[in-house]
C-alpha cells in the first residue's frame, strides 16, 4: 500500500471512528502523539517510517515506561474534558474515581494506576486491529 | 438497583425470585434460601476476588475449595469482579452446570448518580450484563444468552467508537475491557427455563423505566444475591 493510500484509509478511518481521534498512541521525537497528529505526520512526509511501524506495532510488546507517559497524557484529556464523569470499579481497591483521581494513580503507578494501564494498552491494541494494521 | 430490571424481566417471565437484598445476602441465607428454592439460576452481584464471591459487608458467600453442594448442577453467573479467574473454574469442576463471569475488574462509567441503566453512557455497560439475564429468561441457552451479550458488548463499542466527544474513547476502553474479560466456563448448551419464542426485543424505554421504578436505586457495589428457581409459565 502506498503511503497516500495509507493516509487516506487511516483519514476514513478517523471519520468513521473519531473516539479514537485524541489518544495518545507514541511518543515520537520524545513527545506523546495522539491518532490525529500521527496521520498529519504522515501527511507531512514527517517521521514516516517511525510513524509507520508504530501504527502496525499499537499495543503489541508496549514499552511500559512509554504506556505509562502515554497514559498520563491520556488521562489528563479526560479530567480536562470531563471531569464530572466517574469510573466505577466492582472490586475491592476503589469504588469509584473521578478522571483526576484516576490520573492520581497513573502517576503513582500503584495497584489502580497498573489496572488502568492494562486497560490503557487493550485500548491501544483494539485501535489497532479497527485500523487493520 | 442496577440490575431491578433483569429481577422484573425474570417475574413478568413466570420464575421465581428470591432477591436475598443487602442483609440477606450473606451466606447463610444465601445456602438456606439454595436448599429450600433449589434454583436452577443463581445471579449475584457483589464484591469479588479471584477465589472468593462476597455479599453484605464484604462477607465471604463462596470461595475456592469449598464443598461444591449449594452449586451443583446450577447455571451461576457473577456481576462481580475476578471471580471467573478461579472461583469459577473451581465452580464447573465441581459441578455447576455453567459459569458466567469476569476475570478481571468490572469497570463502568457514569455521568449522573442514576441507575446505570438510565444514564446515557452507563447503560452500554449493563445492558450487555442485562442481555444474559433477559437470554437466560427466555430459555435460550447459556451459550447462546453469552453470545447475544457479546453481541450487545460490540453494539456499544461500535457506537462510542463514532461518538467523536471527550469521553467517548474512555467508553470504548472499559467497553472492551469488560467485553475480553465476560467468561463463560462448563456447558454452553444449558438453560434454567423452556423456550420463549419469538425473543422479544428490548423492553421500551418507556416500559423499562417503570420497571425500575418500582426498586429504589443503589449503587451497585453492595453484596445482592438473587436465586432464581425453575420458572412455570402461565
Amino acid at each position: 500500500m502506498s503511503l497516500a493510500d495509507k493516509v487516506a484509509k487511516l483519514r476514513r478511518f478517523l471519520v468513521e471512528n473519531p473516539a479514537f481521534a485524541g489518544v495518545p498512541v507514541a511518543i515520537i521525537g520524545g513527545r506523546p502523539v495522539t491518532l490525529r497528529e500521527a496521520v498529519e505526520m504522515l501527511e507531512r512526509g514527517e517521521k514516516v517510517r517511525e510513524v509507520i511501524q508504530t501504527l502496525n506495532r499499537l499495543g503489541l510488546d508496549p514499552n511500559e515506561e512509554e504506556l505509562w507517559i502515554l497514559a498520563e497524557k491520556f488521562w489528563e484529556s479526560v479530567a480536562a474534558a470531563r471531569p464530572d464523569i466517574r469510573v466505577y470499579v466492582l472490586g475491592g481497591l476503589v469504588p469509584a474515581m473521578s478522571p483526576a483521581e484516576a490520573l492520581e494513580h497513573i502517576r503513582a503507578r500503584d495497584e489502580i494506576g497498573k489496572m488502568l494501564i492494562k486497560s490503557y494498552s487493550s485500548l491501544l491494541r483494539f485501535v489497532r486491529s479497527r485500523i487493520g494494521a | 438497583m442496577a440490575l431491578s430490571r433483569s429481577v422484573s424481566y425474570l417475574r413478568i417471565r413466570g420464575f421465581y425470585i428470591d432477591d436475598l437484598y443487602g442483609d440477606r445476602a450473606v451466606r447463610d441465607s444465601v445456602t438456606s434460601s439454595i436448599a429450600r428454592n433449589d434454583p436452577a439460576l443463581f445471579f449475584g452481584v457483589g464484591h469479588g476476588k479471584e477465589d472468593l464471591f462476597t455479599g453484605q459487608n464484604q462477607q465471604v458467600i463462596f470461595r475456592v475449595c469449598e464443598p461444591p453442594e449449594t452449586i451443583r448442577g446450577r447455571v451461576v453467573y457473577l456481576l462481580s469482579c475476578l471471580t471467573g479467574a478461579q472461583l469459577g473454574v473451581d465452580m464447573v469442576n465441581k459441578g455447576a452446570e455453567t459459569f458466567i463471569g469476569y476475570r478481571e475488574e468490572f469497570v463502568w462509567v457514569q455521568e449522573r448518580m442514576v441507575n446505570p441503566l438510565d444514564d446515557r453512557i452507563g447503560r452500554a455497560f449493563f445492558e450487555p450484563v442485562e442481555q444474559i439475564i433477559r437470554s437466560l429468561a427466555d430459555g435460550r441457552t447459556t451459550g447462546d444468552a453469552y453470545r447475544a451479550s457479546i453481541d450487545r458488548w460490540n453494539y456499544w463499542i461500535d457506537y462510542w467508537s463514532r461518538q467523536g466527544t471527550p469521553e467517548a474513547s474512555i467508553v470504548v476502553m472499559f467497553l472492551v475491557h469488560d467485553r475480553d474479560c465476560q467468561v463463560l466456563y462448563g456447558s454452553t448448551t444449558a438453560v434454567v427455563a423452556p423456550a420463549y419464542a419469538p425473543a422479544p426485543p428490548p423492553l421500551p424505554l418507556a416500559v423499562a423505566e417503570a420497571l425500575t421504578a418500582l426498586t429504589p436505586f443503589i449503587i451497585p457495589v453492595a453484596g445482592i444475591g438473587i436465586a432464581a428457581t425453575r420458572g412455570t409459565r402461565t
